[in-house]
């Protein structure tokens, strides 16, 4: 008998008007297994999987569940078939608790009202049977984003999810964490829940999957066993062209210092301590990296030096001028451009035009308005112009942000950032589920712009980026600066010992270490 | 061409809308009407006369209606709700007001009347800005702040034409100040009515927010906070100062209607004259989608069924109450409507992935026609 699928996927078609997001794709899983769906963003992965959980209708092809064919109309139909989604951008309410979140929608009550006591009865379960650990008290707003994935896949298995579509899981999380959430993957898989890995990043799929289907541009091009295949090929079958994974870096030279740090600390929204004496300096023409497990206080750190959070104490210098209390504007001014973590949230404003979001850090300037009167026309060109220069694929400079694809957003953020000739560039995050061609431009670009003499603090939870860009690099671990090296012949493991506070440098002193001095 | 066509189509079609929503509201209400025994037609024979017979007395509604959609829009433009329109129109009519009576016959009459609707605007701005500050200082909710700040206001309006400034001839009952002096009077546009000049004051006005909303620093610092306040805050932009000028803006025109209705239509501050303007101004301001040239359509569409619903009861026995009816059936389905975009958004939110997917298909085709190598 043959093993009995848990999905069976036919002849999927669904077209967008001017576009055809799936082509006829064959799409199966078997029970128990853990199958990669791979393809750059765009290649109709999320349509599928949004097909398969009722979001959208299909045109035509026909979708069997654990061998019973199935209608699913609706997200209801999907949870009903023991199908459970776990999105990229989280669909959490953020100040409910983790608890509430996780029950929401399915509440053991009592007497008509909720029954937390056995709810949490029910969740601790869960979590001990599957090894997670969170605190279901903590409101979702002061999570982390791998905390937060968490709770969604939690909500998912509470909900009675045989079935798990995780979509771009691994693009918000550090090492350790992609780890983590493997060993949950594997916990499944034995328990007989089978699991959907969309993503774009191959070492992880050639590390955690049974079988991989690869789909561009609407079609499957490949449906291969894990153990029988190897990156290149996944990668030649996922793009049609050799994709150059390294970064060209050409070696640094650093002049006077742009941004010291000396014993800041802050407090995060909890109001606990969550920078503890950070000392560090960026100088100009060189690429800082910021490595460590998120959540360890680089978010605050982000924001304290844009001016985002208030310092509780100690010193920010921006080229020798204390810049502590000062607004985010003037530290705009002064030469900081900011790409930040979260883009949909803080980078851009969905609801207005690409130009919009282009000029928020300029509008002022002589060169777009005049007397507090905008000069629309240059706004157009200037918009034009950046359009042009960074590649971003729009129809007309005014669509709404909205209407662009997560990668277009980003280089919507970057483009204005850069455009600036910024002085000091804090990066957080600047590749975050953007698309292997996209990741390579901007990777590109921030080298060009330190090649100019702009200082460069880049913080990313994504190691290969840290160490690819870095000049030289520090770790945080719960606050603290706990290690700073030259990005020369780094071991890796030591790294990584660091960033899980195995291990740290203990005097102070010793975090401006990096061999270089200070100009 | 092309795409001024397809404005064209995009205009057409929103105003199709609106105009549906009306006549959804006027066949409820022949609806109503029906049941009780009524004859329906009646509501069509007001609507009638008011744009045709009676123009006049609609083109006298439709001025302060759309100042006050104005002055709804542009806080709501920013993210922020000024409830507080009928308390600062009805400080400011009295202002004006008590300016006109004390003035007149010591400098020439247009400035009089200049002096006193500037005042009556000031006066609005002024108690706009209780409720801004405290928004902006401790967050306070200016809903709740504006709403409460409308009835301290028409008490003091109420202390003031009942003790200070009350007219002789007054009565408890039917209390109002003197009567202003005919040269002070706005002048009329058409005979056998109250429309006045204040209709091409507010188209004015109209105009120039337009203008301020879509072409100026400030307009642009008030879409982006409206939109994403943490995006702005995050460009440098300074939220508070932004959403203070909205409610000083607001304030001041919800001011100068009440001179307007003052000079242009009581020619006296007669206690408690506001009948709900403020509010009508949000549903007049919603139904144009805060956007002030449309503002001049919902709030003319407004002032045709204000007026067509007192011809109706002027022509037919149907009563007063009937003529509120209408107007709540018009808020409540303009509010369905809303209710509409809200559940539109929420389920073209749930399928957010779909439509990213849908443009990085496109752009991917694009990408292919380019021969990246």
């Amino acid at each position: 008998m043959a093993p009995k699928q848990a999905i069976k996927m036919q002849g999927i078609t669904k077209e967008f008007p001017g576009v055809v997001a799936n082509k006829d794709v064959d799409f199966q899983v078997s029970l128990g297994e853990i199958h990669g769906l791979i393809g750059e963003n765009g290649a109709g992965k999320s349509t599928l999987m949004n097909i398969l959980y009722g979001l959208i209708q299909p045109d035509s092809g026909s979708i069997e569940i654990n061998g019973e064919p199935a209608r699913i109309n609706g997200p209801q139909d999907a949870i009903d078939l023991g199908i459970g989604m776990v999105h990229q951008h989280f669909m959490l309410v953020p100040s409910l608790t983790v608890l509430e979140n996780i029950i929401l929608g399915k509440t053991p009550t009592h007497a008509g009202l909720t029954d937390y006591k056995k709810s949490r009865r029910i969740v601790e379960q869960l979590l001990k049977q599957y090894g997670f650990s969170i605190d279901l008290d903590a409101p979702v707003h002061s999570l982390s984003v791998g905390q937060m994935q968490r709770v969604e896949i939690i909500k998912a298995l509470y909900r009675g999810a045989k079935i798990l579509i995780l979509d771009e899981p691994t693009a918000v999380l550090t090492p350790s964490e992609i780890e983590e959430l493997f060993n949950i993957i594997r916990g499944m898989s034995s328990n007989g829940c089978s699991v959907v890995l969309i993503t774009h990043k191959l070492k992880e799929v050639m590390a955690v999957s049974d079988n991989i289907t690869v789909m561009r541009r609407g079609k499957v091009t490949g449906h291969v066993k894990t153990s029988e295949t190897n990156v290149t090929e996944l990668a030649g079958l996922m793009v049609g062209r050799d994709v150059v994974l390294t970064v060209v870096r050409p070696e640094a030279k650093p002049t006077g210092s742009v941004l010291v740090l000396e014993d800041l600390c802050t407090k995060n929204d909890r109001g606990l301590d969550c920078l503890k004496k950070v000392n560090l300096h960026v100088r100009k023409g060189e690429i800082v990296g910021i490595a460590g497990v998120e959540g360890n206080g680089q978010t605050e750190l982000i924001e304290v030096i844009t001016g985002m959070r208030p310092v509780q104490s100690g010193q920010i210098l921006m080229l020798d001028k204390v810049i502590n209390k000062s607004s985010i504007l003037a530290r705009r001014n002064l030469g900081i451009s900011h790409i930040p973590e979260d883009r949909l949230l803080v980078g851009v404003s969905k609801d207005c035009t690409v130009e919009e979001n282009l000029v928020v850090s300029n509008y002022l300037s002589e060169e777009l308005s005049n007397h507090g009167i905008l000069k629309k026309k240059a706004i157009e060109e200037k918009s034009w112009s950046l359009i042009e220069e960074f590649g971003i694929k729009v129809s007309s400079s005014k669509d709404l942000v909205r209407t662009l694809s997560g990668g277009n957003m980003q280089k919507v953020v970057i483009a204005r950032e850069l455009s600036a000739n910024p002085e000091l560039l804090v990066a957080g995050q600047p590749t975050r589920g953007v698309d292997v061609g996209a990741i390579e431009s901007i990777h590109k670009q921030l080298i060009d712009l330190r090649d100019s003499g702009t200082g460069i603090l880049l913080v990313s939870a994504d190691l290969d980026e840290i160490l690819a860009l870095s000049d030289r690099l520090y770790v945080m671990y719960e606050g603290e600066i706990v290690a700073g090296f030259d990005n020369k012949g780094i071991d890796e493991i030591e790294l990584g010992l660091f960033m899980t506070g195995s291990k740290r440098n203990t005097a102070g002193s010793r975090s401006n270490e990096g061999g270089l001095e200070r100009n | 061409m092309k795409a001024f066509q397809e404005n064209l189509k995009k205009i057409l079609l929103v105003a199709g809308k609106k105009i549906l929503i009306v006549f959804i509201a006027l066949a409820v209400i022949m609806l109503v009407l029906a049941l009780t025994g009524y004859k329906p037609i009646s509501v069509m024979e007001g609507m009638k006369r008011a744009v045709t017979s009676d123009i006049g007395n609609t083109l006298r509604w439709t001025a302060p209606l759309i100042l006050c959609g104005l002055a709804v829009a542009i806080p709501m433009s920013a993210g922020v709700f000024n409830m507080g329109i009928d308390g600062q129109l009805m400080l400011g009519a009295i202002t004006s007001a008590a300016i006109g009576l004390s003035l007149y016959g010591k400098m020439p009459p247009v400035s009089v009347i200049i002096l006193a609707l500037s005042c009556g605007a000031i006066i609005g701005l002024l108690w706009a800005l209780i409720p801004a500050f405290l928004r902006a200082t401790w967050g306070t909710d200016e809903v709740v702040t504006t709403l409460l700040l409308n009835y301290i206001a028409v008490l003091i309006t109420d202390y003031l034409v009942m003790g200070p400034l009350m007219g002789e001839g007054a009565t408890g009952t039917t209390y109002s100040t003197n009567s202003l002096s005919t040269d002070l009077w706005l002048t009329r546009i058409i005979p056998q009515s109250s429309a006045n000049i204040g209709l091409f004051i507010a188209i004015v006005i109209a105009i120039i927010v337009n203008f301020v909303l879509y072409s100026t620093t400030l307009g642009y610092e008030i879409k982006v906070v409206g939109t994403n306040s943490i995006f702005a805050r995050y460009g440098g932009i300074k939220s508070k100062k932004t959403i203070i000028m909205t409610f000083l803006i607001s304030g001041a025109i919800a001011g100068l209607v009440g001179g307007i209705e003052v000079f242009g239509v009581h020619h006296r501050f007669p206690g408690r004259f506001n009948t709900g303007l403020g509010f009508d101004g949000v549903v007049v301001s919603l139904m144009a989608d805060n956007n002030p040239l449309g503002i001049l359509f919902t709030g003319t569409l407004f002032g045709i069924l204000r007026n067509g619903g007192m011809n109706m009861e002027r022509v037919t026995e149907i009563p007063r109450a009937m003529v509120d009816v209408v107007q709540a059936l018009i808020v409540l389905t303009a509010t369905g409507r809303l209710g509409f975009g809200f559940l539109k958004h929420r389920k073209r939110r749930n399928s957010s992935d779909d439509s990213s997917t849908k443009n990085e298909e496109r752009n991917n085709s694009l990408l292919a026609e380019e021969v990246k190598p």
